[in-house]
């Protein structure tokens, strides 16, 4: 009796350690490969996470000041309206930064402790070391370099101050780009052109698996990735002297060094580059279509909510969504794609019928035009008839693509334009101008100003994919005729309001003039 | 967190056929009764033969089914005599048990109910915060499952989870109501300690019936209907109007086009036409419960065996919950020393849901285009459950309690008790909804869920009574808890055909199921383990009658909290003075009087076994709106909780620290008798999730240190206000419970005076339950009366926005002539300041009548239904989870006369809900039910000397008849408990029945 009393005495460390199934305590973590590949991707996800939340991506950069106008929503009425002080669920959200700062925790945690698995896992080589580490150096840096033009400055933060997370306030934005540019510059000789094998920095299978399991060539941070946050960054401080550099490189190399593996680059008309795959993951930057990615579904990663069809589609593409959320009005159509029969999006004027073979937009006979470009629906079935049309159900896979070949192109444009080398600038456009049906571009007395027509063609040809409220900005830094633009760039109008609930939880934080 | 998995995983299945079920209890009832009056016949004639009489001791010692009892306040038995149809414990305890509060947010039966013993310990925010303030219940010495874990919650969007994920049934409505014996609610520290960490919220200890010596024989039914209410449809004219207040006044040329579809063409009598849906709607809903038992035996053994069958119905939507249970019950002493107690109870509970579009996208995890809203006829809506039937939603619990006891008596007084408890739940929801109901794409869902619990309990006793003067009382002993949840989950959509209803947990992958793809099909489980570990001993010393006193002393273990932290100590010190036996012994006045006190701590061991771990790492790739992705580009992730919030290490048990002292007395006689306790619990270094550290990416740190003071006082007070014993005479006992509880945030992590957690806001010295709004003036009828900043030359502004005409005036507290947070005031609670109820029972010879009412002061109900209806601009054009409509969209729930008319279109959204515009006072009091009783057995044993009736009683029974209140919406119950009215709670119906309790001899 005594004995079955004090039973439970011998058996009291393993009844009471239950060890959870649930989730990883952090001494089982980094250990193993295993736990590094999940780490990296881990950085992967919240970088999507981030840019996901609430189609941050889209509302950032296309309704905001942009070319997409809500239809009915009060909150993105708001944001269009750059009135984003309002007290809306949508605006509280898009201005905290935290889904950001959790890529930045992650990346960071990761560079502290990651050497421990390459200490304790054989398995874990020091190539596939070297090479994750810069993976996660360019994540972080491009994670940075997003904050930095939704926010200005932003506490830069590069450790992972475990357990002691101190306020911080916000860190000029030259020590944050300086940052980004070390860290970048650290990863670019590590990364390989493509996870295919045949380059130097990653040979053979990634992590056992060929290059369809990770959906070709956009989706794992890249050289040439990495060479367009790098131009990007620069043209965003203006420095387009670098900028021109890396955008140079992209539009150049179209053969890998190896001499094996699949091209680099495509062509500069290319709408769907990157588009019609079928995963919903970010982009970084898409090179050349390769047919081994089409229509490849992830499981388990599809989502109904948070892309941008969310948003954009409707009837006649979804047939049971009567009007989208954002649309691009039929007169602000008509005024961007002003040029000639444009491949991407025009109308007979007459007739109404839209006359494209891309078909950028459609439902021309309704009062809000459905944005037909980017629109993956997740599967196809077949309807009465037979005819495989996109499924009723609301599920969306598209991609964020953050730069593609073409942007690229329009980018060195853009550079050579500002660094005056108008003839190199020129050529570049028109090869996307023909390409694309536009007639040429011939000289500033033909066909006005260069620079405005290269912004044109870009908000032309990028339209949805994020870039319209950026390149807005950058266009008006450099003509800087508009005070009243500059005064809102000097009042800290051009960024976000950090968010109220932020300001409130760490004090040290400060908010721009202009949104005070 | 989850773990996705892209197999099926196949549970264990026990589950009972419902159709086998249903005929297997009718069947008993019919044997039982069949039985029943076989014995009764039986019974004269072997009565008549010996007249043998059962030995009084046996009984005795049979019916001793729970631990020594320790002495202690509160340990009146609650006798509910009400005939309130119960189908819960919840709802049998409401109203009558001063210092517990049952909260019945809504009318559905089954749905979860929450009860509160003296107040809150931790602020409700979260699902989980709810979970750990909940009470233990313990029937006849098990402690119970009694609410699903909440681990689900897990892969649950925060603004779509008004539902658990599966059944998401009220576990204590498993046990049979008619089986209740007595029961006991501990509330200080001197009768909770001895069930630990588990107790610390508090005990409900019920006893079920227990067998007897003597052969016994009763039979219990009643049938009744849940009345259909009066409610007051309306169509689309009288929406119109009423928005055209709003159009006329405010709308622009744009916002006048953009004016709804549905409510556009008033020619149409689609929306235009009757509003007639509530007569299919709405129903008369049968209720019954038919409930056997036979008990019998000898001096070494006795049995009891029960069965039994109960329906509760909503009067709304259809909604209904069906039970079967059957009970067992054995105690045999096979040696004078030893006695064996045996005990099982097994229920199956089905329950029909309702069917809200809001919970049915919510489950569904996506929004069609949701402009139009549904047309108010009942065509309409007869063609929606044509749907709707096409498909099906099935839920399920089986629930089994049971437990094998051993007591020894050893020489020397001294007695060891060993006993091995089984807890076992398992439920299951399937649903299908047909294509038609959404988008051209079906949906199914499976859920199994398993929880299990094993007790493990021993004691040892020894008793010494010295000169009968003093006597002692030791115990030591230990007790062993191993709890396991686990579920799987899967669903997906688009299926093929909407005849091919596979079950996805068994089903494998499209090639062998044909019906949905992998693509489309989403697959979760997860499982976790919670065990407690615990020594006690304990010592009473007793003086005569006069005096007691006692110390307890405990320590557990749990393996929810950290390794370093895994132990905490307890001691629990406790007396008593009989004054009426001391000193007032030839008192007249005084027939009892006993003065009692406790002091002690008790332990409260996390709720899940992520604190355990300390900083974590889990698959959570997913972000606010899409909790559920595992993986990126198909590879595995693993990363830091960051939507969950930072956890450390050192954390701490958290516990309570009481201090309660009372007296229970008797005047005249006993007429009058009652009990009135004081108390203060301080429930100190809780965790709390404080909201920060968004520059490392998390949400929030969990840091300890929040403590929670709840001070109050219990009264109970019964009186024989006339009372005799003569047989025509008038009996009238009248008796009142209240509580009165004032809960204060004593301290928060870090000694930081306030934080804000999304809506409410925590301020010490301040009570943890209150509403944080902005105060309503009235409104700005023009642009001038909008008050300048005489600093700056600029207007009032909302957050930076200015405020125009047709905006509220909401008070700038901190006169910055910007109204923001730092405006809002904390005013009003959500749990009552008071509440109670108040019970009389009147007999007249054979007749007796009983009324119960119940009663609720000092509460606030948060109005969102009217604010949703007046912010129906913002609602509608959001296309959310908010912008769903309901059938009951067409019904009138409040006073829209009582609100000002605000620009619906201001970018400061007048009609936000966070305002004392939409505040109200919800106390009430109501006449919860009221019977009438006929006692028959004289009748029937003079009619006819062979039925050996032991008693025959029949009633009718009306409950819930009216509600004084002065809270506009429909009912102040049916409330959240973060005491807001969401409006989608079902009416809590008026319920008449009539029934008949017959015992045999």
């Amino acid at each position: 009796m005594l004995i079955s009393l004090l039973l439970p005495l011998l058996g009291c460390k393993k009844i009471l350690d239950t060890g959870s199934t649930r989730a990883v305590g952090e001494v089982n973590m980094w250990s193993t490969l295993e736990d590094a590949r999940a780490a990296l991707f881990g950085v992967y996800a919240l970088n999507r996470a981030a840019m996901s939340d609430n189609n941050r991506h889209v509302i950032y950069g296309d309704v905001r000041l942009a070319d997409f106008e809500p239809t009915s929503r009060l909150d993105l009425k708001a944001i269009h309206n750059n009135m984003l002080n309002a007290d809306y669920k949508l605006i509280n959200d898009l201005s905290d930064w935290r889904p950001f700062y959790a890529t930045i925790n992650a990346a960071n945690l990761y560079l502290e402790r990651i050497h421990e698995v390459y200490e304790k896992d054989k398995r874990f080589v020091e190539q596939t070391y070297n090479l994750d580490r810069a993976q996660v150096k360019a994540l972080r840096a491009f994670t940075y370099f997003y904050m930095c033009r939704i926010w200005g400055d932003v506490p830069l933060i590069l450790s992972s101050h475990e357990g002691s997370f101190t306020n911080k306030p916000r860190d000029p934005q030259d020590k944050i780009f300086a940052a980004i540019e070390q860290d970048l510059l650290e990863a670019e000789p590590k990364l390989p052109y493509a996870y295919d094998g045949f380059d130097p920095e990653q040979t053979g299978l990634y992590y056992g698996q060929n290059i369809a399991t990770y959906y070709g060539y956009g989706y794992l941070v890249s050289k040439q990735a990495v060479w367009t946050m790098l131009a990007h960054m620069y043209a965003w401080r203006g420095d387009y002297v670098n900028a021109a550099i890396y955008a140079q490189k992209i539009v150049d190399k179209t053969v890998r060094p190896s001499g094996s593996g699949a091209a680099l680059a495509g062509t500069f008309r290319n709408v769907n580059d990157g588009l019609t795959v079928n995963v919903r993951y970010i982009g970084y930057m898409w090179g050349a279509n390769h047919p081994a990615v089409l229509f490849a579904v992830a499981r388990g990663e599809l989502a109904t909510s948070d892309v941008i069809e969310e948003l954009t589609a409707a009837d006649p593409i979804v047939p049971n969504r009567r009007i989208p959320a954002i649309y691009v009005p039929k007169d602000s159509l008509f005024s961007i794609y002003n040029e000639g029969t444009d491949a991407r999006f025009a109308v007979d004027s007459v007739t109404k019928i839209v006359r494209s073979a891309d078909g950028f937009f459609t439902g021309f006979d309704k009062p809000y035009p459905v944005f037909r470009k980017i629109f993956v629906p997740w599967f196809s079935f077949p309807n009465k008839q037979g005819i495989n049309v996109p499924s009723d159900l609301g599920v969306f896979a598209s991609p964020i693509v953050f730069s593609r070949f073409t942007e690229m192109g329009l980018l060195l444009a853009e550079c050579k334009a500002a660094l005056n080398d108008k003839e190199g600038a020129i050529t570049i456009l028109n090869q996307v101008r023909v390409n694309n049906s536009v007639p040429a571009y011939v000289s500033e007395r033909d066909n006005g100003p260069l620079v405005d027509a290269i912004f044109k063609e870009r908000r032309r040809e990028l339209i949805g994919e994020g870039w319209r409220w950026y390149d807005y900005v950058r266009f008006k830094k450099i003509k800087n005729n508009d005070p009243k633009f500059n005064q809102l760039i000097q009042s800290g109008g051009i960024y976000w309001p950090v968010s109220r609930t932020l300001i409130s939880q760490n004090p040290m934080l400060t908010q721009y003039p202009y949104w005070k | 967190m989850f773990i996705n998995i892209f197999r099926t995983n196949s549970p264990k299945n026990f589950i009972i056929n419902e159709q086998t079920m249903r005929i297997i209890v009718v069947l008993c009832v019919f044997l039982l009764n069949f039985l029943s009056a076989a014995m009764a016949v039986q019974k004269v004639q072997s009565d008549s033969l010996l007249n043998k009489k059962p030995s009084e001791d046996t009984s005795k010692v049979l019916i001793k089914k729970q631990p020594a009892k320790l002495k202690g306040l509160q340990s009146v038995a609650v006798p509910i005599k009400s005939k309130f149809p119960a189908n819960s414990i919840q709802q049998y305890l409401k109203g009558n048990v001063a210092g517990l509060y049952a909260t019945e947010a809504s009318g559905e039966p089954g749905t979860y109910q929450y009860m509160f013993i003296r107040g809150t310990s931790t602020p409700l925010i979260t699902q989980e915060d709810v979970l750990k303030t909940q009470p233990l219940v313990v029937i006849d010495g098990l402690p119970v499952l009694s609410n699903e874990s909440p681990f689900v919650y897990d892969i649950q969007r925060p603004d779509y989870s008004f539902n658990r994920i599966g059944p998401s049934t009220n576990l204590l409505a498993g046990l049979n109501v008619a089986d209740i014996e007595s029961v006991e609610v501990l509330k200080d520290l001197s009768k909770t300690a001895i069930y630990g960490a588990r107790g610390a919220n508090g005990v409900i200890y019920i006893r079920t019936r227990a067998g007897s010596t003597t052969s016994n024989m009763s039979f219990n039914t009643s049938f009744g209907v849940a009345a259909k209410p009066s409610v007051t449809t309306l169509n689309g004219g009288y929406e119109d109007s009423f928005r055209q207040r709003f159009y006329s006044r405010y709308a622009t040329p744009v916002q006048l086009q953009s004016y709804p579809g549905f409510l556009r063409d008033s020619i149409t009598t689609k929306y235009y036409g009757e509003s007639s849906w509530a007569d299919a709607y709405y129903k008369n809903a049968l209720m019954y419960n038919a409930d056997a038992l036979m008990s019998g035996g000898s001096k070494r053994a006795t049995f009891k065996f029960n069965v039994g069958t109960q329906k509760s119905a909503g009067n709304a939507d259809e909604t209904a919950l069906n039970k079967y249970y059957t009970s067992i019950d054995l105690n045999i002493i096979p040696r004078s020393w030893i006695t064996v107690s045996a005990n099982i109870k097994g229920t199956r509970l089905d329950r029909s849901r309702n069917k809200y579009n809001r919970d049915r996208l919510a489950e569904v995890g996506y929004l069609p285009d949701l402009a139009e809203a549904p047309a108010p006829n009942i065509d309409s809506y007869n063609s929606f459950i044509n749907e709707f039937n096409k498909g099906f939603d099935k839920n399920y619990n089986n629930i089994a309690n049971g437990f094998l006891n051993v007591a020894i008596k050893l020489p020397l007084d001294i007695s060891y008790n060993t006993r091995f408890g089984v807890s076992y739940n398992e439920g299951g929801r399937d649903l299908f909804y047909p294509s038609t109901l959404l988008d051209n794409s079906n949906y199914a869902s499976n859920y199994f869920g398993l929880s299990q619990r094993l007790v493990y309990d021993n004691s040892l006793n020894y008793k010494i009574d010295l000169k009968s003067k003093h006597s002692f009382d030791f115990t030591v002993g230990s007790s062993i808890q191993w709890d396991q949840d686990q579920y799987s989950y899967s669903y997906a959509y688009k299926g093929v055909s909407d005849y091919l209803k596979v079950n996805l947990l068994k089903a494998g992958n499209f090639n062998s199921n044909g019906a949905f793809r992998d693509q489309l099909t989403f697959k979760f489980l997860d499982q976790t383990a919670t065990n407690i570990l615990s020594f006690y001993t304990s010592g009473t010393y007793k003086f005569k009658d006069f005096y007691s006193a006692s110390l307890l002393l405990r320590t557990d273990g749990a393996s929810n909290m950290q390794p370093v932290h895994r132990w905490f100590f307890s001691p629990v010190l406790s007396g008593a003075w009989d004054i009426k036996n001391h000193k007032l012994a030839k008192s007249p006045v005084i027939s009892a009087l006993t003065l009692k006190a406790s002091v002690g701590r008790i332990g409260i061991a996390q709720l899940t076994d992520r604190i355990s771990l300390g900083t974590q790492y889990a698959s959570e790739a997913g972000w606010s709106n899409d909790l559920r992705i595992p993986s990126y580009l198909n590879t595995a992730t693993l990363m830091r909780s960051y939507l969950y919030g930072y956890l450390g290490y050192d954390i701490p048990w958290s516990y309570n620290e009481q201090l309660s002292a009372g007296a229970s007395f008797g005047f005249f006689k006993n007429r009058i008798v009652g009990e009135l306790s004081f108390y203060s619990t301080t429930t100190k270094k809780q965790l709390i999730n404080i909201p920060g550290a968004a520059e490392y990416g998390y949400t929030g740190l969990f840091q300890p240190g929040m403590d929670i003071n709840n001070k109050g006082v219990d009264l109970f007070l019964s009186a024989d206000i006339l009372k005799s014993a003569a047989k025509k005479s008038f009996n009238w006992n009248s008796s009142i419970n209240l509580n009165f509880n004032r809960n204060t945030l004593k301290a928060l992590p870090g000694g930081i005076s306030e934080i804000i957690i999304g809506d409410r806001k925590l301020q010490v010295g301040h009570a943890a339950d209150q509403f944080w709004v902005l105060k309503n003036n009235g409104v700005y009828n023009a642009d001038d009366e909008v008050p300048v900043n005489p600093s700056t030359g600029n207007k009032m502004t909302y957050k930076g926005t200015e405020l125009k005409a047709g905006d509220p005036k909401w008070a700038d507290i901190n006169g910055d002539y910007n109204v923001d947070d730092k405006d809002k005031i904390l005013t009003g609670h959500i749990l009552p300041v008071v509440s109670g109820g108040w019970n009389n029972s009147l007999r007249y010879k054979k007749w007796d009548l009983q009324t119960s009412f119940y009663f609720n002061l000092g509460r606030k109900v948060l109005n969102q239904t009217m604010a949703d209806r007046f912010n129906f601009i913002n609602r509608e054009a959001e296309n959310s989870i908010n912008s769903v409509k309901e059938f009951t969209f067409w019904q009138e729930q409040g006073n829209a006369a009582l609100y000002p008319i605000y620009n619906p279109w201001s970018p400061v959204i007048p009609y936000r809900s966070e305002q004392d515009l939409f505040l109200e006072n919800a106390s009430f009091f109501k006449l919860r039910s009221i019977s009438l009783g006929f006692d028959l057995t004289d009748k029937l044993l003079k009619s006819n000397k062979a039925t050996r009736f032991k008693s025959f009683y029949v009633f009718a029974s009306a409950s819930n008849l009216f509600t004084i209140t002065s809270y506009s919406g429909r009912d102040p119950e049916l409330v959240n408990t973060s005491g807001i009215d969401t409006g989608y709670g079902l009416s809590l119906p008026m319920m008449f029945a009539a029934g008949l309790k017959v015992d045999f001899k």
